[in-house]
């Protein structure tokens, strides 16, 4: 059946997906798949989780290590 | 306003370096007095150019970025992240393994996963490492993405889409102990 997406075509679409920037025809065939196959679902949990993580990163800010090496440098210049 | 003037001065500035300096310097030291005091050897003010400045400095270090890049590192390593993981029929070969973990802060809060988010991230594809960085950690919103780095917006979603699918692989490997 066309309609129904296999679990690659899930995972192609899990980062669109995740971000909620697919239509809403996508995002039903998304579900229906999701709400019968066990190892795609753990998938988008996973890239979910991923993003998720990401998001509460500190800051790409300097970042301890390089703003260590950094002053360093400052020292010795 | 005091940032006015320091724009004005320096005329050569692009009107988005512009911008961002004045967001970043809304008080304390202005550029000038920071400059004489990181002349004197003043570690405190060059503590502060770093804070203040780091952001501009990593966009210009990615100005190089080109979507001629981009659709080049798209291009090459097409389904590359996703190599036999699919019997052709679609369905999975080689299925994930289960995460013990559930919510992103146990991902971060351990700190072996944290570090292995991280050097998934560096290892990276450069212009992946880009995408990723102003999307997900940054928050950026992806137009501004697209323009900072001069991508289309399909390219722009294709390599967060691939940095995403690499990272969650680097972090499977990491869990199940490779």
């Amino acid at each position: 059946m066309k309609w129904m997406l296999t679990c690659e075509q899930v995972v192609s679409k899990t980062s669109a997906f995740v971000d909620r920037d697919m239509s809403w025809t996508e995002r039903l065939r998304m579900r229906v798949h999701l709400a019968m196959c066990r190892v795609c679902r753990e998938y988008v949990r996973q890239v979910a989780l991923v993003v998720g993580a990401l998001r509460i990163l500190p800051p790409q800010l300097p970042g301890e290590a390089r703003r260590k090496r950094l002053m360093r440098l400052f020292r010795t210049a | 306003m005091k940032d006015g003037g320091m724009k004005a001065r320096r005329g050569t500035l692009s009107h988005d370096e512009a911008s961002v300096r004045t967001m970043s310097t809304q008080s304390a030291p202005s550029d000038p007095d920071l400059l004489a005091r990181l002349r004197a050897g003043d570690e405190a003010a060059f503590e502060m150019v770093l804070a203040r400045h780091h952001h501009s400095l990593v966009r210009l270090a990615t100005l190089f970025v080109s979507d001629a890049g981009a659709a080049e590192e798209v291009a090459q390593e097409d389904a590359a992240a996703t190599d036999g993981w699919f019997a052709s029929s679609g369905s999975w070969a080689r299925p994930p393994g289960q995460w013990a973990a559930a919510t992103p802060e146990e991902l971060v809060l351990r700190a072996e996963t944290h570090a292995a988010l991280e050097s998934a991230i560096a290892a990276l594809p450069a212009v992946q490492r880009a995408v990723i960085t102003m999307r997900d950690v940054e928050g950026f919103p992806a137009e501004d993405v697209c323009n900072v780095l001069e991508l289309s917006e399909t390219n722009q979603r294709v390599l967060l889409h691939r940095a995403r699918t690499r990272i969650r692989a680097a972090l499977s490997e990491h869990m199940s102990g490779r």
